[in-house]
C-alpha cells in the first residue's frame, strides 16, 4: 500500500447532489487497465468521500476478489467507477488518473452496511431472491482494500443516447 | 487449474444480473459500464449488444480488448471473461436472436424506448477466471441433464409411420420428457397458392392451450415464430416482450394473417421458437411459451433445437418414402341422418364456411371443396392422398407439396369448429368423409 500521491490533478468540485447520488448507489462497477492497456473489470463495495476539499474519493473492494484490478491500479494509477441505482437506472461514472491502494477506515464499513440495506430493498422490489444479495455481500467480509483517487472527470451514464456525456460536478446524472 | 468452459457458466449470461464491461481507450483511461446482454454464441465466442455510440464503443474500436464480469443469478458467483472484439453484425440470425432477447430485457426493465439494438458485437473469449473471494454460496449444482429426454424423444420420432403421428410424438415429447407446458407446431406454407415459396407459417397442432389454435397463421416478419423461421435461428426471450407475442392481450404485437386467433390468453413471460429444417429447407417451427419469466435457459434451447433437427430430417424422410395408396373400390356412404349442412366455398382465396362459420382458407379449403364436390357428384366418401396430390384443381407443386400437413390442418380445424363434417384417417394415405347430415356445397364468385 502506498501513501497518497504527492502530485494531484485539478480538483473537480463535487456538489451535494453528486455526493448524495454516490452515497445512494449500491451497484458499483470498476475498471482499470494494465501497463499494456488491457482493461480489468471488478465490483466495488462502497464509495466514500476521503477528503471533500481535495476531491478525494475512496473505493472499498474485496482484496481476494479484485486482485487483477488492484495490480492494474498499481501499474497504471487509473480507475473508472460506474455507479447506478437499479430502480431508476440513473448512472454516473467517475474517472481518476492518480489512484493508489490505501487502507480502509471505519466509515467504509459503515457505508458498506448502509448499501447492503439499500440494495436488499431495491433488489427485493426488482424481484431478486434475498439469497442472491446475501451471497453477494459475503464478498464484503475481510480482507478489504481501499483505492483512493481524485475525481478528475464525471460522466452521465444513464442509459440512452446521452450516455457518456461529461458533466461538471454540480449536477447529478439524468433520468432515462 | 482446469480451464473454465463457457458452457459451464451460461446461466451467468441469461441477463438476470447486468454484467460489467471494462474497456480502455487510446488515452489510457479505462471505462466501466453495465451490460444488458451477453449472448452465448459458441464455446469460444460471445456477442454483446451495441446500442449507442458511447465510450465503450469508441474504446473497443480503438483497442479491441475488453473484460466482462458476469454473475450467476442464483449463487452470486462471479466470473471474469477476457475478450477480443472481432466484428459487428447488423442483420442476420445472431442479430435477430439478440434483438428479440433485448426486447424482453428492455420490457422487464421498463426501458423499451431506450434499449434498441444497433448491432451485435462478436468477441472471441480469450480466458475465463472465477472471482476468488470469500464466503459466497456454492453454485446450486448442475441441473439434471436433458440429454436422456432428448434421446427418448428422438427414438420415438424415428419410429413414427406418418406425419400425423410424428407431430403428435414431437409435441408429446416436449410436454412430457422436456417438461414444457404450452407448445405448438407450425408448418411453413406458401399461402393461397400451393406452388409459392413459403411466406407464412400456420399452426398445425398444440398442447397446453385452451384451444388447439390449428390454422392460426403468421408471416415471416411477424413475432417470434416468424423471425425464427425467416432467420433460421432459435429465438429465446426470457421476459415479456409484447412485440414478439401473439397473445391478443399483448397489444402492439405482430400482425397475424388469419381469422383464427392465437390460443394463448396473456402475453407469455418466456417464449422460445426453433426452426425445423431439412438442410436449408424450412419445414416449420417448434414453439414453446410459459407464464413464468426466465423459464427457458440455454439448455432448453439446445434440447429443443436437437429435437427440431431430428424432427426435420424425419419429416423429409417420411415425405420422400410415402408409398402412394391406390384407390380402393368406390364406396357410397350415407350421411348420419342429422340436420342439413351448408358449406360455402369462395374460390378467390379458397376459404370455406360451414353453416356461416369460418373454417379454413388456402390449400386446405380447396381440398375440402374438392372432396365435397366429388362426394356430391358420385356419393363416394373414401379418398386417397395420391388422388388429391394428382388432382388438377389443386395445382400442387411436384416436389414438397406439404399435402399431408394440409390434411392434418383440415382434420384439426374440422374437429375444432364443426360437428357437421369429419375427415377420418382410415389407413396410410387414406381418409374418409363422415357427414352428420345431407350437405349442400355453394360456390360463391
Amino acid at each position: 500500500m502506498s501513501d497518497l500521491p504527492a502530485i494531484r490533478p485539478p480538483i473537480l468540485p463535487l456538489s451535494d447532489a453528486v455526493l448524495s447520488f454516490i452515497a445512494s448507489c449500491g451497484s458499483i462497477r470498476l475498471a482499470s487497465r494494465t501497463a499494456a492497456f488491457r482493461p480489468i473489470a471488478a465490483r466495488g463495495l462502497s464509495v466514500v468521500v476521503a477528503d471533500r476539499s481535495s476531491g478525494l474519493l475512496r473505493v472499498c473492494v474485496s482484496t481476494p476478489g479484485c486482485r487483477p484490478l488492484l495490480e492494474a491500479v498499481q501499474d497504471s494509477g487509473t480507475l473508472a467507477v460506474a455507479l447506478s441505482q437499479p430502480l431508476t437506472h440513473r448512472s454516473l461514472q467517475i474517472k481518476g488518473r492518480d489512484a493508489v491502494l490505501t487502507g480502509i477506515q471505519p466509515e467504509d464499513r459503515d457505508q458498506i452496511d448502509r448499501l447492503r440495506r439499500i440494495m436488499a430493498l431495491d433488489l427485493r422490489e426488482l424481484g431478486y431472491d434475498t439469497s442472491l444479495t446475501d451471497s453477494f455481500w459475503k464478498a464484503a467480509e475481510d480482507p478489504l482494500t481501499g483505492i483512493t483517487f481524485t475525481a478528475a472527470a464525471l460522466f452521465d451514464q444513464t442509459p440512452g443516447p446521452a450516455a457518456g456525456s461529461a458533466i461538471d460536478g454540480r449536477t447529478g446524472p439524468s433520468l432515462p | 487449474m482446469t480451464r473454465i468452459r463457457l458452457e459451464q457458466i451460461r446461466d451467468c449470461l441469461e441477463g438476470g444480473v447486468p454484467a460489467t464491461i471494462a474497456t480502455c481507450g487510446e488515452d489510457g483511461l479505462p471505462n466501466a459500464s453495465l451490460l444488458t446482454q451477453v449472448q452465448y454464441v459458441d464455446g469460444d465466442h460471445v456477442a454483446l449488444t451495441y446500442q449507442f455510440f458511447n465510450k465503450t464503443r469508441h474504446n473497443i474500436l480503438a483497442n479491441p480488448y475488453a473484460m466482462v464480469q458476469v454473475m450467476d443469478p442464483v449463487s452470486a458467483m462471479e466470473f471474469r471473461l477476457t475478450l477480443r472484439y472481432l466484428r459487428t453484425e447488423t442483420s442476420g440470425p445472431l442479430f435477430e436472436a439478440m434483438r428479440a432477447r433485448l426486447a424482453g430485457i428492455a420490457a422487464h426493465a421498463h426501458m423499451q424506448d431506450v434499449f434498441v439494438l444497433r448491432g451485435a458485437d462478436l468477441y472471441r473469449v480469450l480466458d475465463i477466471e472465477a472471482v476468488d473471494d470469500t464466503g459466497r454460496l456454492p453454485c446450486s449444482g448442475p441441473r439434471p441433464s436433458l440429454l436422456p429426454a432428448v434421446r427418448r424423444i428422438c427414438d420415438r420420432l424415428s419410429r413414427c409411420p406418418d406425419l400425423d403421428d410424428l407431430i403428435d410424438t414431437a409435441l408429446d415429447g416436449m410436454t412430457g420428457p422436456l417438461g414444457l407446458r404450452h407448445v405448438m407446431m407450425f408448418i411453413a406454407g406458401g399461402g393461397p397458392s400451393a406452388a409459392a415459396p413459403p411466406d407464412r407459417l400456420y399452426a398445425l397442432s398444440s398442447r397446453g392451450f385452451d384451444t388447439s389454435g390449428a390454422g392460426f397463421e403468421v408471416g415471416m416478419q411477424d413475432g417470434i415464430v416468424g423471425v425464427a423461421a425467416r432467420e433460421r435461428v432459435p429465438i429465446r426471450i426470457t421476459n415479456v416482450a409484447a412485440e414478439y407475442s401473439y397473445s391478443r392481450a399483448a397489444g402492439g404485437g405482430p400482425t397475424v394473417l388469419s381469422a383464427i386467433p392465437f390460443p394463448g390468453r396473456t402475453p407469455p413471460g418466456s417464449q422460445m421458437a426453433v426452426p425445423v429444417q431439412c438442410g436449408q429447407r424450412l419445414l416449420g417451427v417448434l414453439y414453446a411459451e410459459s407464464a413464468e419469466e426466465w423459464r427457458f435457459c440455454y439448455d432448453d434451447e439446445d434440447a429443443l433445437a436437437t429435437v427440431a433437427a431430428h424432427l426435420g430430417v424425419t419429416m423429409a424422410l417420411l415425405e420422400a418414402t410415402a408409398s402412394p395408396a391406390d384407390p380402393g373400390p368406390a364406396r357410397i356412404c350415407p350421411h348420419g341422418g342429422g340436420a342439413p349442412v351448408t358449406v360455402r366455398y369462395y374460390p378467390v382465396d379458397d376459404s370455406v364456411f360451414i353453416d356461416g362459420d369460418y373454417l379454413i382458407k388456402g390449400i386446405a379449403g380447396a381440398i375440402l371443396s374438392i372432396i365435397l364436390r366429388d362426394h356430391l357428384r358420385d356419393g363416394r366418401c373414401d379418398f386417397t392422398n395420391r388422388e388429391l396430390r394428382l388432382h388438377p384443381d389443386l395445382r400442387l407443386p411436384e416436389v414438397s407439396d406439404n399435402l399431408e400437413a394440409r390434411l392434418i390442418l383440415l382434420q384439426r380445424r374440422l374437429t375444432d369448429r364443426s360437428d357437421a363434417l369429419r375427415l377420418q384417417k382410415t389407413g396410410r394415405g387414406r381418409l374418409r368423409l363422415v357427414l352428420r347430415g345431407p350437405v349442400t356445397l355453394e360456390t360463391v364468385g
